[in-house]
């Protein structure tokens, strides 16, 4: 083979369509992404879980809504300035505020009492069982 | 001590340990689970959804509870108390009964968030439970959430104490500043 032949293959394999490998480079970078967000998401429940934080979150979608909660008139107004002199009467007004807030207190202290989760509130009690189908079964 | 019996020594000593924990982790367990009738393994197969649903309501109940009393849990904290202590620092009448009782009060409605984090995991535990299927791991996981629920409490009341103390040394306060 002569030297042109040579030189016009070569040429003509330069001429050749060049493979471009954009376009999978951009669904790759598409999948990627996803993949990552994906993963980053489902860390952030898992720590959104195990920190406990699920469980206090007002903004939660399902959880309480602010209407349901929303019985705190009774110390709204409750606010004690940390401006001026401590004088009797100051300390006077002071204890009122902390009133409002312990008569709350002394009416939801039984907020997380046992009974409600006992057997018999459960009806898996045998006792409670036999009560409860005695009474169904009384005649009228 | 020769090698060998350093080995031999080291060996029991851990096999000691492991008996131990594997004792203490036996007798805490026979504590904590009551062991079931075939009547009231009957009753929760039985009553399963209904107790499911009563679960949820109690769960719905106490996240209520929770937000209402941590809501004025918060402003006694950070409305009063904070801003009585401020006053006093800045009239020089600081008092470190007061600055500790804040302290304490902190720490306590930190410790109330925590159990309450602790009570609803296991409530949520508890509620995932096929208790018609698994009544008895039903019934341990139940005995677990009213431990935590106690805990609750126990916390709600130390709350409570720490703030009749506060109302006596304010109290109190007032008592020397009326004399002065």
């Amino acid at each position: 083979m002569s030297n042109q032949d040579a030189l016009s293959n070569e040429l003509h394999s330069q001429k050749s369509p060049i493979k471009t490998t954009g376009g999978r480079n951009l669904v790759l970078l598409g999948v990627g992404s996803v993949a990552i967000a994906l993963v980053l998401v489902a860390l952030s429940i898992t720590i959104y879980r195990a920190s406990g934080d699920i469980y206090l979150d007002r903004s939660r979608p399902g959880y309480i809504s602010e209407d349901e909660t929303r019985d705190d008139s009774d110390t709204r107004g409750t606010s004690f300035s940390n401006e001026g002199a401590i004088t009797a009467r100051e300390l006077d007004l002071y204890l009122e505020q902390l009133d409002q807030i312990e008569q709350y207190l002394n009416t939801s202290s039984d907020a997380f009492s046992e009974a409600p989760l006992s057997d018999d509130a459960l009806v898996i009690s045998p006792d409670v069982h036999e009560d409860v189908s005695t009474s169904e079964n009384k005649p009228f | 001590m020769s090698k060998g019996r350093r080995l031999v020594f080291l060996t029991s000593l851990i096999a000691l340990c492991l008996s131990l924990s594997c004792g203490a982790n036996l007798f805490a367990s026979s504590e904590s689970t009551p062991t079931l009738s075939d009547e009231q393994i009957g009753l929760i197969s039985q009553n399963c959804s209904s107790i499911k649903l009563q679960l949820q309501k109690i769960q719905r109940t106490d996240a209520k509870s929770r937000v209402n009393l941590g809501s004025r849990y918060e402003r006694l904290s950070s409305e009063l108390m904070l801003n009585l202590n401020l006053r006093l620092v800045k009239g020089n009448h600081a008092s470190s009964t007061l600055a500790k009782q804040q302290t304490t009060f902190i720490n306590e409605r930190e410790r109330f968030r925590n159990d309450y984090i602790g009570y609803s995991q296991a409530l949520d535990s508890l509620i995932a439970i096929d208790c018609r299927a698994k009544p008895q791991k039903f019934y341990d996981q139940l005995v677990l959430t009213r431990r935590k629920r106690a805990d609750i409490a126990k916390s709600m009341r130390r709350i409570e104490g720490i703030i009749e103390k506060h109302r006596v040394a304010v109290e109190s306060l007032k008592e020397e500043f009326m004399h002065e």
